[in-house]
């Protein structure tokens, strides 16, 4: 009796530890929980960590699942555009468990929600690719579709995720946006051409501008000597008629006088070496010569 | 005592435990401490700090000064093997739609510990894919060129903005330092059609700028000719003027003799006059009078073969003549010519 007696105290207490390791669990930071009682939700704890009581195991269960944020990667698709141009594709979504009951109840594990979600996202990617334009996915232009048109697959998948799944899409967006391999060619032949262009208009332009450069200096020297030119003519004229103006202020002094003056000095300039005269004997300026002894 | 001694030995154990709650968190880093699955402090900074041991309390340490990278466009694992990223890692569209290749390194650093750990699930994966995003978003919008040359600013400023909105959002607990360029340039296929263009535009520089030194040495030339035309032109001018005024100012000076004297200043201006020109004169001819009174005559005559100089003709006061003749058999000729003439006047 004596010795029974520690062994019912130490059965007590292992039963209890088992019993209250049932009742009492933690919920991670990084998690949430549900808890069913038989089976059916009665408790969530979303964002809601810590330490949690509940009723032993037959009567309650706990499941929990990772909250964290996780992203999904679906690998290339090939999409066509609303040309039917082939693309290679790629995106992503980044997704969170928001409803754990409902998440317990359709998907219960990641996998089988990731898969869903990839088909989801694919099949949502493709019918809106293949109602745009090529040209508004990439574009220099102002107007670019691509985030609008993520934003729309978003919504979309977010509203089934939402609904179906318990899930919240919180992000999604195409990584990449590339030709088929098999058109690969065809561009970059088109890339070639076009630089080709693009090096012939620069080779041109320079040409052009070149000489616009030359004929511009050529017409501003020749305006600029013919300014001169006519300028100098101008100061030139200012002279003769300066000068006419001097002698036609002297002349007017003794008209007569200024007619034997000038033709004097005419004289001096027109009769050269090669001239000669014929001079009469009796002329005023020889008569001297003959007649300078008789007088 | 002996009770004693086995009662010691829990108690030591317990103060054992309670100690390794004592922590420490290096300047490099920051800590999150969380006490049976609630999150108690979500910075600790660096230091000695106290916090429930284990496992009732854990103290998770990020390292948050350390910028890391990641590369966009390749793999650091591929780098180290030497293989080359395929087109499917590297290229990218521009809006112009040619193909890039393009080689990014995302700096980052982890900013908020508390979401890095326990928010995202694979922060990592996620900025890789948000890298690859914002590059196909952002270069979607730029031309091809402007890619290439002086868009890497904007380009770059872009993708960090919408990389960082991304991380955000998707509560990473990352933050962009930088985002450097490594490569970006036209995929091997194309790569000497680019250069082509490269060089075309050299081309275009170098020749206007051939053009415009044309210019620059042609138009100072040009003003430099102006100036002197202009120059010789003033020159002319004051040429003219001076010697108008040179020709009458000798004129106007005699004019108040002629009024006084009118014949006297003629007289010696006449004579004046003839004392210079007729040295110059090649041949002087002495004619008789028409009423003979002369009594000899002096002639002599030059050989000379020219034609006659019509300015030279008549004055008033001297009979300048020049005779054609130049062979002495024609003097006599010449002679009874001049007596013919002068004789019928």
């Amino acid at each position: 009796m004596k010795s029974r007696i520690p062994i019912y105290i130490g059965a007590l207490v292992v039963i209890f530890v088992v019993i209250l390791s049932q009742c009492i669990y933690i919920v991670d930071v990084k998690e949430c929980a549900v808890v069913t009682f038989f089976g059916k939700p009665v408790r969530t704890y979303l964002d809601d960590p810590g330490l949690k009581f509940k009723w032993p195991f037959p009567f309650e269960r706990i499941t929990k699942f990772d909250q964290r944020l996780q992203i999904l990667e679906i690998p290339p698709q090939e999409c066509h555009t609303l040309e039917k141009k082939n693309i290679m594709t790629q995106a992503f979504l980044v997704w969170r468990i928001s409803d754990p009951q409902i998440f317990l109840q359709t998907m219960n594990t990641q996998e089988g929600l990731e898969t869903r979600l990839s088909f989801a996202m694919v099949s949502e990617l493709a019918a809106e690719l293949g109602k745009t334009p090529f040209a508004s996915l990439i574009s220099d232009a102002t107007e670019v579709k691509l985030s609008q048109l993520t934003e729309k697959v978003m919504k979309n998948v977010q509203t089934l995720a939402q609904a179906e799944y318990g899930v919240e899409i919180v992000n999604l967006q195409v990584s990449r946006i590339n030709y088929h391999e098999q058109n690969r060619p065809s561009v970059f032949d088109r890339m070639r051409e076009e630089r080709r262009q693009i090096a012939t208009r620069h080779r041109s332009e320079g040409e052009s501008e070149a000489m616009k450069i030359r004929a511009g200096t050529d017409r501003e020297r020749a305006n600029i000597l013919a300014e001169a030119e006519s300028t100098a003519a101008r100061i030139r004229g200012e002279g003769e008629a300066e000068a006419a103006r001097i002698y036609a202020e002297a002349i007017t002094n003794n008209p007569e006088f200024y007619r034997f003056y000038r033709s004097l000095q005419m004289y001096e300039t027109i009769l050269t070496s090669e001239d000669s005269a014929v001079i009469p004997g009796d002329s005023d300026l020889m008569r001297f010569l003959w007649e300078g002894s008789d007088e | 005592m002996k009770r004693f001694r086995i009662s010691l030995l829990p108690v030591v154990l317990l103060i054992a435990w309670l100690f390794s709650g004592f922590y420490t968190v290096s300047p490099k880093e920051t800590a999150v401490t969380v006490f049976l699955g609630k999150v108690t402090a979500r910075r600790v900074t660096p230091g000695l700090g106290y916090h429930a041991p284990w496992p009732l309390g854990v103290v998770y340490r990020v390292e948050t000064t350390t910028v890391l990278q990641m590369p966009v466009g390749y793999r650091f694992i591929d780098e180290i093997r030497n293989v080359p990223p395929t087109y499917e890692q590297c290229e990218w569209l521009t809006g112009d739609t040619n193909v890039l290749r393009i080689q990014l390194l995302i700096q980052y650093r982890v900013s908020d510990p508390y979401n890095y750990l326990f928010a995202n699930a694979n922060p990592i994966a996620l900025l890789r894919k948000a890298g690859e995003a914002a590059v196909t978003n952002r270069l979607g919008q730029m031309k091809v060129d402007e890619a290439l040359t002086a868009g890497w600013a904007s380009l770059s400023t872009d993708i960090k903005m919408d990389l960082q909105q991304s991380l955000d959002r998707c509560q990473s607990g990352l933050e962009i330092v930088k985002i450097e360029r490594v490569k970006i340039e036209p995929p091997q296929d194309v790569q000497d059609a680019f250069q082509d263009v490269t060089d075309a535009r050299q081309d275009k520089t170098r020749i206007i700028t051939k053009a415009r030194v044309y210019k620059e040495e042609i138009l100072p030339r040009a003003r430099g000719q102006a100036e002197i035309i202009l120059a010789q032109a003033e020159a002319a001018k004051t040429m003219r003027i001076a010697s108008a005024t040179g020709d009458t100012s000798k004129f106007l000076a005699l004019l108040p003799e002629v009024k006084n004297a009118s014949g006297a200043v003629r007289e010696r201006l006449y004579r004046e006059t003839m004392e210079k020109v007729m040295p110059r004169l090649r041949k002087r001819v002495l004619v008789p009078s028409p009423d003979g009174s002369m009594p000899s005559l002096h002639l002599r005559l030059f050989q000379k073969k020219s034609s006659p100089h019509p300015s030279a003709s008549a004055t008033a006061d001297d009979y300048p003549v020049t005779p054609g003749a130049g062979a002495s058999s024609e003097e006599q000729e010449m002679l009874r010519f001049l007596k013919e003439r002068l004789g019928r006047e």
